[in-house]
């Protein structure tokens, strides 16, 4: 038990809690009438909708797969369901074609990963593409903003001073923690993200999961840009644009590994408060936002390089080992 | 041996599924040519060919990376932030011969820091590729602030007139297809995409064919950002964004597989002729360009899933 507190997971959450006090302090430093209660409410509206987009893609991630798609098919909820609002239908109706649109982008994603055993990267990458393309398709490239006022204001209502979609996020959150941790669905996706084949010959229905893996992050999407139409309403076609950019960081940062297997949904959730801290940090120094896309690049790009290069070393060093002690 | 009459079906039966995405693409073409009145007139073609030299460049390089099992998503961001460090270049007063050189070289060492991340450290190139996608066009706003360069002087638009497009794109065709069929590297570039640790310890040098790959994507997107600048007569640095995406569906059309180990240069020319035409009968029918992505990213979900299926059904060997 002692020995296991200070595993790669809890180290992860630990440096991201001190960076996350150190932007803060820094934050703190900068501009210190920032510190009131609006910039934090602010801040938690803005997470929110990025923590259900973590979520999924850390799902993902944990079980072997990737999605890229999700930053298209969160423009794609927002805008079809203003559009079919606008048109006269009810607007739950109208809200629940939108989530299903979403579900069922997913469900293509993971039929064209199961059934055609395509590799998930060019799949979904095809796929955002498509998507986006419908969005600005459907919307003639306008910004969509017929939503009916009762649901504009969700993201006004607070519960003792937490904004909703703030608990909404937590709430998805900790039920996907829960699903992974102790549910054997959950297990299973882990088991299936560190070894494949093994998780198939040791019978588990690794198609099914997958599928259910891809429609579960197309409906997170959907409703992480539900929660953004809320926001802000109104839903640009170019919305998420860079949003892949943004979650896969925060993910990757959160400790989850893009080849499967390890991550924690608690990392992804830490992960995205530093990234949003980080261009909260930018943004106050008055730095041209492009700054975000250079930085959360760099960073992404030094993590994932950092785990794949530790993997090949640790591996190369064990062989060394393991042959020395041979002889 | 005399071939009996089923084997001769069955051999047409493969070339038919070998090539369906072309067959389609054919019927494609002919549907254009019936539809649009001017598809064949001379202005057509010369706008075809002008056009095809970006997506030319672009899936060559692309091409040797999806061969030797890679990606290379940074094309587009490539082009843009070269060609905006030569618009800096060019409204500080400097010369095609210090501009052009500049912008090759920049790009070559975007390549350089793709190649490090992928061959050294041995990250996935779709991630890698994807993060200096954003790192490299986020560069481009900060060092232009979104503006345009747009007085390029006349010297600079020489490349873009007349047959220099074309004949550049058809130069380099003509190299990278000698490259991939007779030498040395573009051989065990198969090797590489085939199996890499079987192809490293059969002597390819692995991490320095890697490193090649996208040093040569880097620089055949340059050159491509050089004749678009002579093209277009205008320098922006959200030039490219979806580039990429073309040029990948260039190269899947033609029938690379998009999981390395086979294909060619020469059969990306062919995918290149088509993705060009089919762009140009769209905007000549007048479909609203919003959907000229969704038909491209159909279009490489398509040829993949053909090629999948037709893997799937010739080994049927399980590949969960």
């Amino acid at each position: 038990m002692r020995k296991n507190f200070l595993n790669r997971q809890n180290k992860i959450s630990l440096i991201l809690i001190i960076i996350i006090i150190l932007l803060f302090l820094i934050l703190a430093i900068l501009s210190p009438k920032l510190m009131n209660y609006g910039f934090f409410l602010e801040l938690l509206k803005r997470s929110s909708e990025v923590i259900v987009l973590a979520v999924g893609t850390t799902i993902v991630f944990i079980s072997g797969g990737f999605d890229l798609s999700f930053g298209s098919i969160m423009a794609l909820s927002g805008a079809l369901t203003g559009i079919i609002y606008k048109i006269g239908i009810p607007f739950p109706l109208a809200f629940l074609i939108g989530i299903l649109a979403c579900i069922g982008i997913g469900l293509a994603n993971g039929f064209f990963v199961v059934r055609v055993k395509l590799d998930p990267f060019i799949v979904t990458l095809a796929m955002a593409q498509i998507v986006r393309s419908i969005v600005y398709g459907i919307t003639s490239g306008k910004t969509v903003t017929s939503f009916p006022d009762s649901f504009n204001n969700i993201s006004e209502i607070s519960i003792s001073k937490i904004p909703v979609i703030f608990i909404i996020a937590v709430f998805i959150s900790i039920v996907a923690n829960i699903f992974m941790r102790k549910t054997i669905v959950g297990r299973y996706l882990y088991a299936m993200g560190g070894n494949q084949l093994a998780a198939y010959c040791s019978g588990i229905y690794i198609n099914k999961l997958k599928i259910l893996v891809y429609s579960l992050s197309g409906f997170l999407a959907g409703i992480s840009g539900f929660l953004l139409a809320t926001r802000t309403n109104s839903v640009p076609p170019n919305t998420g644009l860079y949003t892949p950019l943004e979650v896969v960081t925060a993910v990757v940062v959160g400790g989850t590994l893009i080849s499967g297997g390890d991550g924690s949904i608690f990392g992804s959730f830490l992960g995205v408060f530093t990234m949003i801290l980080l261009v909260n940090v930018f943004n106050i120094l008055g730095i041209n936002p492009f700054w975000n896309l250079i930085v959360l690049g760099v960073i992404m790009i030094f993590v994932v390089s950092y785990e794949s290069f530790s993997r090949i070393f640790s591996f190369r060093f064990n062989r060394l080992k393991i042959e020395s002690n041979g002889k | 041996m005399l071939k009996t009459k089923s084997e001769i079906s069955e051999k047409f039966l493969n070339l038919f599924r070998n090539n369906l995405v072309f067959l389609l693409l054919i019927l494609i073409f002919i549907i254009f040519s019936l539809k649009i009145p001017g598809f064949f007139a001379k202005q057509n073609f010369d706008n075809i060919s002008r056009q095809m030299t970006t997506l030319g460049l672009l899936s060559t390089g692309m091409t040797l990376a999806i061969i030797a099992g890679g990606i290379d998503l940074s094309v587009g961001a490539i082009l843009a932030l070269s060609i905006t460090i030569g618009g800096l270049a060019i409204k500080n007063g400097y010369s095609l011969e210090i501009v052009y050189p500049l912008v090759i070289i920049s790009s070559l060492f975007m390549g350089f820091i793709n190649g490090f991340f992928i061959s050294k450290l041995k990250a996935p190139p779709i991630i890698v590729t994807l993060g200096t996608m954003n790192v490299f066009r986020g560069i481009a706003m900060v060092i232009t602030n979104g503006k345009w360069v747009s007085p390029i002087p006349p010297e600079f638009l020489i490349v873009g007139k007349s047959y220099i497009p074309f004949l550049t794109l058809a130069v380099v065709f003509i190299i990278f297809i000698i490259i991939n069929t007779f030498w040395k590297f573009g051989r065990n570039l198969y090797a590489i995409g085939g199996n890499e640790i079987a192809a490293s310890f059969s002597g390819v040098p692995v991490v320095k064919y890697k490193f090649f790959i996208y040093l040569i994507s880097a620089f055949l997107s340059a050159i491509a950002g050089i004749i678009f600048v002579g093209r277009s007569g205008f320098i922006q640095p959200q030039v490219g964004i979806g580039y990429e995406m073309d040029a990948i569906a260039a190269v899947v059309v033609g029938g690379t597989s998009i999981w390395g180990g086979s294909g060619s240069i020469a059969r990306t020319v062919l995918g290149t002729f088509f993705i060009s035409i089919i762009l140009n009968g769209l905007t000549m029918l007048g479909v609203n360009p919003y959907w000229k992505d969704a038909f491209i990213g159909g279009l490489i979900l398509l040829a993949i899933s053909i090629d999948s299926i037709r893997f799937l059904s010739e080994k049927s060997n399980i590949r969960i």
